[in-house]
């Protein structure tokens, strides 16, 4: 592997953690306002 | 209501009630996360391209020996840190276009590229001092008594300085040879 492609992957990869982390984050957040949506805040 | 709207506006929920569902879904969300990235580290998963790769350790120490300890691709190919290990699954995603692309889909096809994706595999692990053999191979912890006069000289100095690292004499350990003809070292 070129010192170039070595670079795009370790760039790729390591931004892919905060990606996760975001994705994870916004997935939660989806599902808890579905299930709060179901009853406590249904009538928001 | 828009999700966003939802999401900037306070909740009637409480706060232990919000705290407490953040909790558990984000135990859920990693538990599913990191299950299905050890899914793809299972041989099951490896032998779905790499065939006739996997079947080659059966016949070495690394599969069947007196202890029965083995083991499997991802023990040796796959870092076991877990950053370390998302970035090779990144760089792992190449892979899936060769997969479509059906680069080994045939025996000819994967003679052909063999030496190819060996000399990528040996470099990988030479730039990393062998790490993935050192999960299980410890020079620290080497009974040079036990080991064969040859051996000795080699892990005595080589090693043990540094100059050399476990794949620059250890290639072949788990599959066959590709054609070695070039290989610093090889005769």
């Amino acid at each position: 592997m070129s010192t170039l492609e070595s670079i795009f992957w370790h760039v790729l990869g390591y931004a892919t953690m905060p990606f996760i982390f975001i994705v994870g984050y916004i997935g939660v957040a989806a599902a808890a306002l579905w299930l709060l949506s179901l009853g406590v805040d249904k009538d928001i | 209501m828009t999700f966003w709207s939802r999401l900037s506006r306070p909740s009637k929920a409480s706060a232990g009630v919000l705290l407490g569902l953040g909790f558990v879904g984000g135990i859920l969300f990693w538990g599913a996360f990191n299950t299905g990235m050890e899914a793809t580290n299972t041989e099951a998963f490896c032998s779905s391209c790499h065939a006739p790769i996997v079947a080659e350790i059966r016949e070495t120490i690394h599969y069947s020996n007196r202890s029965g300890v083995r083991a499997i691709c991802s023990d040796c190919h796959v870092p076991h840190a877990w950053t370390d290990k998302l970035v090779r699954k990144v760089q792992a995603s190449k892979e899936l276009v060769a997969f479509a692309l059906g680069t080994i889909n045939t025996p000819e096809k994967f003679r052909a590229r063999r030496g190819h994706l060996a000399h990528r595999e040996w470099q990988r692990m030479k730039n990393n001092d062998s790490q993935e053999c050192r999960n299980c191979h410890n020079f620290d912890f080497m009974d040079f008594s036990e080991q064969g006069r040859r051996s000795i000289t080699q892990h005595s100095t080589a090693l043990a300085s540094g100059d050399k690292t476990c794949v620059d004499c250890h290639k072949g350990v788990a599959h066959r040879l590709p054609n070695m003809s070039g290989v610093e070292g090889w005769q």
